[in-house]
């Protein structure tokens, strides 16, 4: 069954749509993270112009993020207090990226720098959550459990607080200062952060898998308000027919995600994630690698 | 601007050439309406003509500016190299005729003309070798039939009585509002006889009109009632799910 999205100007099936909603949902209810990194490159591929694919996906990720947001809030499983500190390093960050890429493309071409730092990154991260929840598995049956989080100077920084959910009494200024470096990332990428947040939060915070999860959400769920209104307000490219769909598939396949979270212990989900991330790395590589099918690529104005 | 003056080369061609001959053409609708559920456009086209010869029916879209990015192999890895903007390119083709144009050996007439995808005229990136532009130009055209919006392969236009001609117009999904030119070409000895130019009037209705318009013109308020139906959405379907589970 087809559908017309008058945004994006071409017809779609709808179960397509409703399914990569569905996916992404998955994913959002299990990690924290928007989903945007999958479903993008897919609308791309099936015809959706870029910018739409973006400005309806930011669109989509803030109903199907909160759904996942209220659904860890109802379990307590959100530090509200670390979410806002993060948000507001998030703003700034943002707000301080969009100048840098200004600054940055002026003096040239900075997007092919950006795209390695990003596979490196994830895929020093991936590899490092990879190796850390198998170690932790082993040691768990083994029955030798080791405290996750090491306490470092970095937490004893001044300007401490409790953190009764993350049950955390650490200084503000770790979490600002990641939330402030993802804020520039995810505004020079044009992606949500999650990805890099949610490994930051575990293993530099220290923070609980499920709660990293739920305070991820409440993250997310901002970032994509703000970002659905500046697409739909500078460049009008938010299809609500479009985003409506994925949304219908992402809030059923969120619920999905936050119950198999139930099921599954943190280290099983990190590796999962771990897992994920290195896919999303190899194929972020494969793209620079593999002969593309078109050599031009169109943007109709 | 380009428009006018294409329309001017147009009927130029038309009086140079022997000008009594009339085409007589219509479409079986003039108007196709964009709704949330259009799957693309069939229309009859149909007419007669008053002398012997080839029939030859192109529609062009509405010509548009489209930002082409050049990828290129570096040290291993495929990267953006280069950014052009094209103009005048249409956004949509198809052409019929009554034989293959290959057959028609009227070479000159259809290059003029813009007959033909191999024919069809792009503006812009100038500056570039003729060669390397031609490259740039195939790549937009691999691309658009790709993508649906130019039809490489070639209708046929049926004959009655050598008089009577009729054939098919196929629309896909593709398309973009605004005026679409339907040319009709008398051809005879390789050379046009008579020419007539119709329009298709291609529009977004219903549903699809509302919100593309309320997009572009309140967009702010569109991007608030965007969120604001997502958190909507997304708060409902929470609680029912709860109160199933519970």
């Amino acid at each position: 069954m087809e559908i017309y999205l008058p945004i994006a100007e071409i017809s779609q099936n709808i179960f397509f749509l409703l399914s990569i909603g569905y996916i992404a949902g998955v994913l959002s209810g299990m990690f924290g993270v928007g989903g945007g990194f999958l479903t993008t490159p897919i609308l791309i591929l099936s015809g959706v112009p870029p910018a739409v694919a973006v400005g309806s996906e930011a669109n989509h990720i803030v109903g199907s993020s909160l759904t996942g947001f209220l659904n860890y809030f109802r379990r307590k499983n959100v530090d509200i207090i670390m979410g806002v500190i993060l948000l507001l390093g998030g703003v700034i960050g943002s707000a301080a990226g969009v100048f840098l890429f200004r600054l940055l493309s002026i003096k040239g071409r900075i997007e092919e720098v950006i795209s390695f730092t990003y596979i490196l990154f994830l895929g020093f991260v991936g590899i490092y959550m990879l190796y850390e929840s198998l170690k932790t598995r082993k040691k768990k049956k083994s029955g030798n459990l080791m405290k996750l989080h090491v306490h470092s100077w970095i937490h004893g920084l001044p300007f401490r607080i409790k953190f009764r959910r993350s049950k955390l009494y650490i200084s503000i200024i770790p979490p600002l200062l990641i939330s402030f470096i993802i804020g520039i990332l995810a505004a020079i990428m044009g992606v949500g952060g999650g990805f890099i947040l949610v490994p930051a939060m575990i293993y530099l915070l220290g923070m609980s898998t499920q709660v990293v999860i739920g305070t991820s959400l409440m993250q997310v769920l901002f970032v994509s308000i703000t970002s659905t209104v500046m697409h739909a307000y500078v460049n009008q490219t938010v299809d609500i027919i479009l985003s409506g769909l994925l949304l219908v598939g992402g809030v059923l396949g969120v619920q999905m995600g936050a119950l198999i979270v139930q099921r599954i212990s943190g280290e099983v989900l990190r590796m999962l994630l771990g897992i994920i991330i290195i896919s999303l790395c190899m194929f972020l590589v494969s793209e620079l690698v593999i002969d593309p099918k078109f050599i031009f690529i169109l943007d109709l104005l | 601007m380009r428009n006018i003056i294409s329309f001017f080369i147009f009927f130029f061609l038309v009086f140079d050439s022997n000008a009594k001959k009339i085409i007589i053409a219509d479409i079986s609708d003039n108007k196709i309406n964009i709704d949330v559920g259009f799957k693309g456009a069939k229309l009859l086209f149909f007419g007669v003509i008053d002398e012997e010869g080839d029939v030859v029916v192109s529609v062009t879209g509405p010509r548009k500016a489209v930002k082409v990015r050049k990828k290129e192999k570096k040290m291993g890895i495929w990267l953006n190299t280069d950014t052009k903007i094209f103009y005048d390119v249409p956004s949509y083709y198809y052409v019929a005729a009554t034989r293959p144009l290959e057959q028609l050996r009227a070479e000159n007439v259809l290059r003029i003309n813009q007959i033909g995808i191999k024919n069809i005229r792009f503006e812009g990136a100038e500056e570039k070798e003729k060669e390397e532009r031609n490259y740039w130009i195939e790549g937009i055209v691999t691309s658009m039939i790709e993508a649906e919006r130019y039809n490489p392969k070639q209708g046929i236009i049926k004959l009655s009585d050598n008089r009577l001609f009729k054939t098919e117009l196929n629309f896909s999904a593709e398309l973009v509002d605004g005026e679409y030119l339907v040319d009709t070409l008398l051809l005879k000895d390789g050379s046009v006889v008579a020419a007539r130019r119709s329009f298709i009037n291609v529009s977004k209705s219903g549903y699809g009109e509302k919100i593309y318009k309320m997009a572009k013109n309140n967009r702010l308020s569109y991007g608030l009632i965007a969120v604001f139906f997502a958190i909507v959405f997304g708060f409902f379907v929470h609680e029912s799910i709860r109160r199933f589970n519970a």
